[in-house]
């Protein structure tokens, strides 16, 4: 079988926003040609100030949002964007949510439910309706499933905001299935401890640094 | 050297077809999947289930089957039950379609975050759940009738799924272009509702076109819905008289209608991302 390489690129990418409140205008700018290469079989992390343009990143290259201009290549499968909004229906209970996932990717469902049980702490919450689960909850329980569903790198928004053991739990199931992980953050702790390669968004592009230190010191 | 190219080309073309086949297949199993939660979502709690989906059109036929005998309408071969379950059940099929479409891509509650997953999955899974439904629906619905002693047989099967392939078709093809037109006019949506119900009116689901004055039937004649309603009719009924309609007038309505919204909704797509 061939491999496949294990990089995103993305090419003179420009990504404009609507309605800025701050600078009242209708339309700014969240990228402006921007061309950068990051590695998909690592944990890299991408760091950025608020309202910088990390969440709109990831959608970039999870393909819920497509370019204004220029392209993202990438032989790659990415995940669900876990914490960074819900992608569990709040009708459904955590199970039946993962019934749905099962179904997509062609997995055994009760397989699936099984082991998303056995390996979470989150008991009688997978019978609820997700609508009525508690949002850090919520969030932890989806960032487990996305990570036992065959993607080849996941991508995870805020990773301050996410639940700490669950995390962990994601990254050991991450290395087991040689698969990758970018997540954005502003911490600079958080980067320190999980990634091993880091990239900072500034200036309406991104810059990315064979290492995480010199990514942290670009950042400060 | 020709021999080597006439195999790499053949080697490409099966590889490209390769593609075009698991591709289906992956849109096939998005589409299981999110009929299957739509399902979940609309039933959940409700002890009656998948059952309730077929309550409304039985009402609704049972109600106009009453009416249709006590009247004592004139319909040809006096067949009230057929002529009933033929209208609505093709009516219902192309409004459920239309509002499907018209509504399915707005709430995607998280579906459009998973990969693969786009908002026009969304709109093409209730509609293949109102062809499937329907086509559904016209078939178990000749064994009750049996049991009440009635004469109707099971529905000729190519003629049928091609009947309800339209109908779903052209719901499909009007939601689009009618939720393009909102989109780009939003104070033109109720007027564009109110059609459904000018649609309605003359689908034949109360007159045949055979039976009907003639000032009425040469506008009605207009309305793909009452072709497609007459040869559902025929389908149960072989003898229904069918000289006056058509099956290719519906189908290049559907075809039209859905090229059309197909193009509406890319260009609003293009202008969304610009």
């Amino acid at each position: 079988m061939q491999q496949k390489i294990p990089i995103v690129h993305a090419s003179g990418v420009t990504k404009l926003g609507t309605r800025h409140a701050a600078s009242h205008s209708s339309v700014s700018i969240i990228f402006n040609e921007m061309t950068v290469t990051l590695p998909t079989d690592q944990v890299c992390a991408v760091l950025g100030r608020p309202s910088s343009g990390r969440t709109t990143f990831l959608r970039l290259l999870s393909g819920a949002e497509r370019p204004d201009s220029g392209t993202i290549l990438s032989e790659i499968r990415f995940s669900i964007i876990s914490n960074g909004g819900t992608f569990f229906h709040p009708g459904l209970s955590g199970e039946e949510n993962i019934t749905l996932a099962a179904r997509l990717y062609g997995m055994d469902a009760a397989m699936l439910i099984e082991l998303t049980l056995g390996l979470s702490k989150f008991g009688a919450l997978w019978q609820l309706p997700a609508g009525s689960v508690p949002g850090p909850r919520r969030r932890a329980m989806e960032m487990l499933v996305a990570a036992l569903l065959p993607f080849d790198c996941y991508l995870v928004d805020d990773v301050e905001r996410a639940d700490s053991d669950t995390f962990e739990l994601v990254l050991q199931i991450l290395q087991l299935r040689n698969a990758g992980m970018i997540f954005t953050a502003h911490n600079p702790k958080f980067v320190r401890q999980f990634a091993t390669v880091g990239s900072v968004i500034a200036n309406h592009t991104i810059y990315a640094f064979p290492s995480v230190d010199e990514a942290l010191k670009h950042y400060a | 050297m020709d021999r080597v190219l006439k195999w790499t080309d053949g080697l490409r073309s099966w590889m490209a077809a390769d593609r075009l086949i698991s591709g289906a297949i992956d849109d096939l199993s998005i589409l299981r999947a999110l009929i299957l939660r739509n399902l979940r979502v609309q039933h959940a709690g409700n002890p009656l289930g998948l059952f309730v989906e077929f309550l409304r059109p039985v009402v609704v036929c049972l109600v106009h089957y009453f009416y249709f005998t006590l009247t004592r309408r004139t319909v040809p071969a006096h067949q009230y039950a057929i002529f009933t379950i033929g209208g609505f059940s093709i009516y219902f099929a192309f409004v459920t379609a239309f509002l499907g479409t018209f509504d399915g891509g707005k709430w995607p509650n998280g579906a459009t975050l998973i990969p693969g997953v786009t908002r026009m999955h969304l709109r093409v899974a209730r509609v293949a759940w109102a062809f499937l439904l329907y086509v559904g629906f016209a078939f178990a619905v000749v064994f009750p009738l049996k049991l009440l002693g009635q004469d109707v047989m099971i529905p000729n099967i190519p003629l049928t799924i091609a009947d309800f392939g339209m109908a779903a078709g052209l719901g499909f093809g009007y939601g689009l272009i009618t939720s393009g037109i909102g989109t780009m006019i939003p104070a033109l949506v109720p007027i564009l509702k109110v059609t459904q119900w000018a649609v309605f009116i003359t689908s034949g689901v109360y007159d045949s076109l055979v039976t009907m004055p003639y000032v009425m039937a040469i506008f009605i004649w207009y309305n793909p819905l009452i072709h497609l309603a007459e040869f559902q009719r025929n389908a149960y009924y072989p003898g229904y008289p069918t000289y006056l309609v058509s099956l290719t007038y519906p189908l290049c309505w559907a075809i039209g209608l859905i090229l059309t919204g197909l193009l509406m909704n890319r260009a609003l797509c293009n202008r969304k991302s610009q």
